[in-house]
Formats: structure tokens, sequence, C-alpha cells
């Protein structure tokens, strides 16, 4: 059987600075997986690359066997859908019209949403219980109204994988809890890999948490294992052990 | 929003009524050859102007963005000034089909440049620069003709005279065609205009949508140069309008009204330019840059949510 993500000697430059340092790495069976490490280790990029945002880049990646690179953007979305860290839109649109754009790869040119789309967005914003919210407008939402929106629109796509860059990274610890406890929910059919910096968040949902630097995987280890490696932690993020045993206790 | 739509449809009769009805010397053959063309025209003009600033404005993420600031409507104006130098003037779709090359060739350029880097308000200065371009390659051109030099005075700010039934009953068609063709992309539009990357992670292939889009906007701005000229504003004020006045409407009913209140605007401003000055008629253009600019200084000021 195929892996689910394979990624050999992956390579990315960006303006001429190398981003990602030759990862290789493959993904199985574990179905939440976090990514921590410093600012600038290249886990955004790394996210962009999976889901087909960024496809210059050299070496190979394989998601369920199929080459990314050359996949088209619509065959990519079947399998992974990818919820960005913040959005900024300066045109004010409809919660409902937002989750429902999540269905827009299963419309052809000439074919419009159906009921049916119509219904799948409901029943998910039921289920996250953001159904009050439908009507209004997305910038006048505080961020963690939009992050719950970013991930029911990901979500209605029906995706065996959802990538999300530091969905909680400038929220309140009440939404912080929430969206978690939907990915969790959410992670016993799905796969999901999830960018973030809160440690302590980290170790408490994740099966699997990755440490990254300098654009290269370090080490990865099991949420239950993390007694015995506050000193590899506290090296990638070149502070000393005592202050990492201290935030995460 | 019942109320909204049926005050503006009213509007719209009021002033067509008075654009159809000034000045009044009522005489059949005069109203049957001259205002009904100029109508139609003028509404032409208004509905393919603001569909073009709306997709303009949606496909920069942009809400300063507007055809006539990117150089769309300046490549097609150029082309015309040069069919007219080289004596081609019938209108047609061959006529139609040069003025949308250069125009298309204008946006593209804009755009093109634009890219190199990722800011949003690029393609504002690049196409400021383009424009002023093809501004200056018109008026080179203008220097040496003498035919060229009355037909840009008549067309560099816009009017809606001289419109005979062939030119307007061409470009009806070729607008209510490509209204239809934007009409589709509408579902397009919302996820480019909400976040590029994440519109590919949806399965959109955003380079190739945008090729298509600002081809078509080229084409349907050049619609309403080909007909009337350049006027300016009207793209990038209406949107604005309609955005504010039906903040919580579904989009392709926005683009439609969008349309209309876009016709109005340069309903009244046709009202103003014939009747504020009677019998010297100035040209529309200047009455929507006159508003609209100083709606644009307005913006500028407050920048308050768009």
């Amino acid at each position: 059987m195929n892996p689910v993500i394979e990624v050999k000697e992956l390579y990315f430059k960006y303006n001429s600075h190398n981003v990602i340092n030759g990862i290789n790495y493959s993904l199985n069976y574990s179905n939440f997986i976090g990514i921590c490490g410093p600012n600038g280790c290249g886990k955004t990029t790394f996210l962009k690359i999976i889901s087909g945002i960024y496809k210059n880049y050299a070496g190979s990646v394989k998601v369920f066997g199929k080459n990314i690179r050359e996949s088209t953007n619509r065959e990519i979305s079947k399998i992974i859908s990818y919820v960005p860290g913040s959005v900024f839109t300066p045109f004010d649109f409809k919660v409902f019209d937002i989750i429902l754009m999540g269905r827009i790869l299963y419309q052809n040119f000439l074919s419009g949403y159906s009921q049916d789309d119509f219904l799948r967005v409901y029943n998910i914003a039921t289920d996250l219980r953001i159904e009050s919210i439908l009507k209004r407008n997305f910038n006048s939402l505080s961020n963690g109204e939009k992050q719950v929106v970013m991930i029911a629109q990901a979500l209605v796509q029906e995706t065996p994988i959802i990538l999300l860059d530091e969905p909680t990274s400038h929220l309140d610890i009440n939404h912080k809890i929430k969206i978690f406890n939907i990915l969790k929910s959410k992670s016993f059919k799905k796969k999901i890999i999830v960018v973030l910096h809160d440690l302590k968040i980290a170790f408490d949902y994740c099966d699997r948490i990755i440490f990254m630097k300098d654009g290269n995987f370090r080490f990865e280890i099991k949420a239950s294992e993390l007694e015995n490696n506050y000193k590899p932690i506290s090296d990638i993020y070149s502070v000393n052990v005592e202050s990492i045993k201290k935030y995460l206790l | 929003m019942i109320k909204k739509v049926f005050l503006i449809i009213f509007i719209f009769f009021i002033f067509s009524y008075f654009s159809l009805a000034l000045p009044y010397n009522f005489n059949r053959e005069l109203f049957l050859n001259l205002r009904i063309p100029r109508f139609i025209g003028i509404i032409i003009t208004g509905f393919s102007l603001s569909t073009a600033g709306m997709m303009i404005q949606l496909i920069t993420k942009n809400p300063l963005a507007d055809p006539f600031i990117i150089g769309t409507s300046g490549g097609a104006m150029l082309a015309i000034i040069i069919c007219d130098i080289i004596g081609f003037k019938t209108y047609g779709f061959v006529y139609f089909f040069l003025i949308s090359l250069f125009s298309i060739t204008a946006t593209f350029l804009a755009y093109r440049i634009s890219m190199f880097s990722s800011l949003s308000s690029n393609i504002l200065l690049s196409g400021i620069a383009i424009n002023s371009f093809i501004l200056s390659i018109i008026v080179f051109l203008i220097i040496f003709s003498r035919d060229a030099s009355i037909n840009f005075f008549h067309l560099g700010f816009g009017s809606f005279s001289y419109l005979s039934y062939d030119t307007v009953m061409y470009s009806v068609l070729i607008f209510s065609f490509l209204f239809f063709l934007s009409f589709f992309m509408i579902k397009y539009l919302i996820p480019i205009s909400f976040d590029e990357e994440k519109a590919q992670t949806l399965g959109i292939n955003v380079n190739r949508l945008k090729f298509i889009l600002f081809i078509l906007v080229s084409l349907i701005t050049s619609v309403s140069v080909s007909i009337s000229g350049m006027i300016g504003f009207v793209g990038l004020m209406i949107p604005h309008i309609t955005r504010k006045l039906f903040k919580n409407e579904n989009f392709k009913f926005l683009f439609v009204i969008n349309s209309f209140l876009g016709s109005i605007f340069l309903l009244v401003s046709d009202v103003i330019s014939k009747s504020f000055f009677y019998p010297v008629e100035i040209p529309p253009g200047v009455i929507t840059s006159i508003i609209g600019s100083i709606f644009f200084l307005i913006l500028v000021i407050k920048r308050e949510n768009l």
C-alpha cells in the first residue's frame, strides 16, 4: 500500500534562500500530526508544497501515490484541503458563500451549486455550531469565528487530508480549545496535519509531533514520549531545558 | 432590499425619460434616429463599465482598481485612434476585435509587470504607468493627424453623440454575450478575490482563470470604449456604491444591480451634460470624472471597510 504522504529529497528555494533542505518523510498511519519549530524554519512552506501551492520544488512529493507536481489543482483539491493561517479580504462575503466555496471543485463551468451542496454546508455548520453566523459577513466576525469558518470550508471539501497553518496562533484559549476539539473529533476519519507554535496544545491533542529546524525534520515523537525528550526540544528552540519544562508543565 | 430595488428602477426610469426627452424639441425623426441609439449606447456603456470595474476589483483584490486607471480603456482608445488614422471606421466585429486586442495587450502589460512583486496595489502602479504611456502615444499620433484630433477631442472624455443603430446593435450583441459569460465566472471570482492561495487549493487553476478573466474584462471595457470613448471613474465608483447599498446580498444579484447603477450614473451625467450648460454639451466623461474624483478623495480619506 502507498504511504499517505511520501516526501523524498525535498528541496525548496525562495528568493535564492534555501527554505526546505532535503526532507525525507513518509506518513502512514498517524491521524493527527503536529509540526513545530522556531519561526522561519519552513513549516508553512512545507505545508504549501504538499497542498500544491508551490510547485517549483526539487525532489518528489507523493500523496496517496499521486505526484503533486504533476497533478492539477483540481486533482489535489480532492485529496487535500488547506486552511491558511489568516485570511485578509478587502471585500466582504457572506459566511455561507465562503463555506460554499469548498464545494467548487465538484462544479464544472456551467453548473451552479446544487441543493446537495447547500445541504452539506448546513450540515457542517450545524456540526461546528456556527449555523447562527451563516448569514453574517465574514469581515464582521472575530478571528476565532473566522478560523472556524475556514475549517468548515475545508471540511465541506470532503478531503481525506486537511492541512492547517497555525490555526490558533492569535486566538484566545477558549477558541483554541474549541478549534482543537473540532479537529480532534474529525481526526478519527481524516488525516490532519497542523503547524503550530503552542507546544502545550501540540502535546495535548496531536498523536505525533514533528520538530523542524532550518528547513529539515529533526525528529518525530509521540505525544506520550514527552518525558524523555525535553533535551532535544530545547535544542530545537535554542533555550535551556528548564524553561521548556516549566513552560510545558 | 426590495424597496431599494424599486427605488433604483424608479430612478432609472426617471432619468431614462430625461435623457430621452432633453432638450425639449420633439421631432419624430430626431427621436428615432438619434436619441434612441444614444440612449441604448448610454445604457450599454454604463453596464459594461461598472461590470468591468467590479470584476477588475475582485480579480486584483484591490478596491481602487478600475479599467480606466489600469490602462484597459487607454489601450482601446489607442486602437480607435489608429483605426481612425488608417481610415478604418466601419463598426463591426473586425473593428471590435482590433480594439479589444489593444486593450487586452495593455491590461496584460500592467498585470504582467505587477507580478514582479506580490503587493496587490502593484497593478495600480504599473497600470498608471502603462496608461500614461499609452496616452502619450495617442497625443503623439494626434499631433501628426488632423482627422484623428477631432476624434480624440470627441472621445477622450467620452461622448454619446453620433451613435448609429448599427454600432449600438453590435455592441448590445457583444455585450450580452460577454455579460452572460461573466455570469458563469462569478462562482470562480469569489474564491480568487478571497484568497489566491486558498483558491488554488480549492482546485482552481488561478493563473489560467486570471488570464481568462483579464481577457473578459478587457473585452467588456472595449465594448464601452468603442461606442463612447474613455469615461473614467464609473468602474471605480459604482461597485463601491453597490457594495455599500446591498451589503448582505447574493453576489449574482450584486452583479446585476451594479450594472444598473452604472447605467443610472451615466444617464444622470448625460442629463447634466445636456441641460446644465445648454446649448453647449459638455462630454459626459467630464461630469463622471468630477463626481468620481470627489468620490475617490472621500474614499481615500475615509478608507473604512470597503
